[in-house]
């Protein structure tokens, strides 16, 4: 009874209107390794009544690429029971030094209570040791070790390490799903930078280039502007066209779209 | 001795500047986001002049405001400046407002112990008008009628540098005139700023420019001025006559600006306790 009602179901030849075809907000399959996510790497360290858990992205750094440092900073109140409290009172600095120069940056509070942060562009490879401390009153003072362009180090740095791992950003493998248009953008403006740097350019580098302005091509135009939806795609064909014939677009060509589709401008484009 | 180690280290680590950004990433960002309207130095392009874009290497526009204020520009953006919080982070801001303090003169450099500094821009007229174009011999353009002056002040210094207080009755008051070091002002010479301080008296306290004939001149500037207007006069320089020229009008409209700060400063705490003044 119940598979002939089935059969009769899938056999109507009307059942009212094809559902709509998912609207393409991946790009095609195929750039996906060229924007491949970046893994983190997270430590959580000890000073006293102090938790400090510290998240190094990307995860593998390299030499002259920006290090995100962030620090959850907490303190243990009563005993080790219970979850430690943000802790924002503190005025921080953290130092390196390792195969480059010493330095000392100042630390951030990133607005929510215990998060802090700071960049660092490693200038060369190797081992590198970061201190985070305080720079004025009281505060967590711990010592962590950073490879740059080699392994992370193994878990013992001066300070109790409960845990060290390599994760994926949002849990997902690489091959799972095609980057969102934010990330292709991301890439381009990566590789980019790379290609106007003096020096011999790249081709296998600008022809990715051109590929990943093909692949945004035919989206949804990223935000509510006064421009068509079709000029976002005529722009990045024009740029995709001079990428493949070697040439890399200078900075006001990239301007116009950011102008016109990501940015709140509110005055027309200069002609 | 574990001890004394951790505070030989801690000692050491206190000696070293504190850098508020990362310069290497503040440079790619710059590349990235700025340089297509700023320029590569700071000018505006062919495409930023008709959106407005100031130019980026003058020290008044860069010191006038404060790290807060150039952040929330950035991240949040105004009706002149596109909001650039999509692809910037707090941190990247950050950067680049150092990016932006680094290689402009700073009231730092003019004043080593310098905690805090106001800001005000005035506007030359009547008699503080004629006493500086006696001084200049000669009239002031209407663009060089006004002069943004920079109060500072000493104290306890925050790490990162001097504090902007803002023009908020609460805030100035609580900086002593007793504390005071003196005033700063911007200006061009030849394409490349002057930063010239004056000490509490109006004397000329130092020059700083990366134009070579302004340290030429600098023998027969610095040291020079006063409170008084009638014993002002305009600066010689066998070294560097045009530059001495320039200084001394940069100085005829400095000196008068800066004493209606001085005198702003001193009505607002005119009825203070004879310890606070």
């Amino acid at each position: 009874m119940i598979s002939a009602l089935l059969f009769a179901l899938l056999a109507a030849p009307d059942a009212g209107p094809p559902p709509p075809a998912p609207q393409q907000e991946i790009a095609p399959p195929d750039i996906a390794p060229l924007v491949p996510p970046a893994p983190e790497y997270t430590l959580s360290l000890e000073d006293g009544d102090f938790r400090v858990h510290v998240n190094v992205r990307p995860g593998d750094p390299e030499a002259n690429r920006v290090v995100e440092l962030a620090f959850d900073l907490g303190r243990q109140g009563g005993g080790d029971s219970g979850e430690p409290q943000p802790w924002s009172g503190g005025k921080l600095a953290l130092s390196v030094t390792g195969p480059g120069p010493r330095q000392r940056y100042l630390v951030r509070a990133l607005g929510d209570a215990g998060s802090y942060g700071v960049h660092w562009t490693p200038p060369s490879r190797g081992l590198w040791t970061l201190t985070l401390a305080p720079y004025k009153d009281a505060g967590p003072s711990v010592t962590f070790q950073v490879g740059v362009g080699v392994s992370m180090p193994a878990s013992a740095q001066g300070h109790m390490v409960q845990s060290s791992r390599v994760v994926v950003t949002a849990g997902r493998p690489v091959t799972a799903g095609a980057p969102a248009l934010k990330q292709i953008m991301a890439e381009l403006g990566r590789r980019w930078l790379q290609a106007t740097e003096p020096g011999k350019p790249d081709p296998a580098g600008i022809r990715a280039m051109a590929r990943l302005l093909k692949a945004v091509q035919g989206r949804r135009v990223p935000r509510e502007r006064s421009a068509p939806a079709t000029e976002f795609d005529t722009l990045a064909a024009r740029e995709a066209a001079q990428l493949e014939q070697g040439g890399v677009p200078g900075a006001q060509s990239c301007l116009e779209c950011h102008y016109k589709f990501r940015d709140q401008w509110s005055k027309p484009w200069p002609r | 001795m574990e001890q004394a180690v951790a505070a030989l280290m801690a000692l050491l680590l206190a000696a070293e500047p504190l850098l508020a950004g990362d310069a290497r990433n503040a440079r790619n960002l710059y590349r990235l986001h700025c340089i297509a309207c700023h320029g590569e130095a700071g000018e505006p392009t062919d495409v930023g002049k008709p959106l407005g874009a100031p130019l980026l290497k003058d020290p008044t526009l860069i010191s006038g405001r404060s790290d807060d204020q150039l952040m929330a520009l950035l991240l949040e953006g105004t009706p002149a400046h596109p909001a650039a919080g999509t692809v910037l982070s707090l941190l990247d801001a950050a950067d680049l407002v150092a990016y932006l303090r680094a290689g402009l003169p700073s009231i730092a450099d003019l004043f080593p112990d310098a905690a805090a500094y106001t800001v005000k821009t005035y506007t030359l007229q009547g008699p503080a008008l004629t006493r500086a174009e006696a001084l200049v011999d000669g009239e002031l353009q209407p663009d060089e009628r006004s002069l943004t002056v920079f109060s500072v002040y000493g104290g306890e210094q925050p790490p990162a540098g001097p504090r902007l207080v803002p023009q908020d009755p609460v805030q100035l008051d609580g900086l002593s005139p007793q504390s005071r070091r003196g005033y700063v002002v911007f200006g061009w010479l030849g394409g490349a700023p002057v930063a010239m301080a004056l000490s509490p008296d109006f004397a000329v306290a130092r020059l700083l420019s990366p134009n070579a004939a302004v340290a030429r001149a600098a023998p027969a500037v610095v040291g020079k001025g006063s409170r008084e207007a009638g014993r002002r006069k305009p600066f010689v320089s066998k070294a560097a006559p045009d530059a001495a020229r320039a200084l001394t009008r940069l100085y005829a409209r400095a000196s008068e600006a800066a004493a209606m700060a001085a005198k702003e400063e001193a009505d607002r705490h005119l009825f203070d306790f004879p310890d606070r003044k």
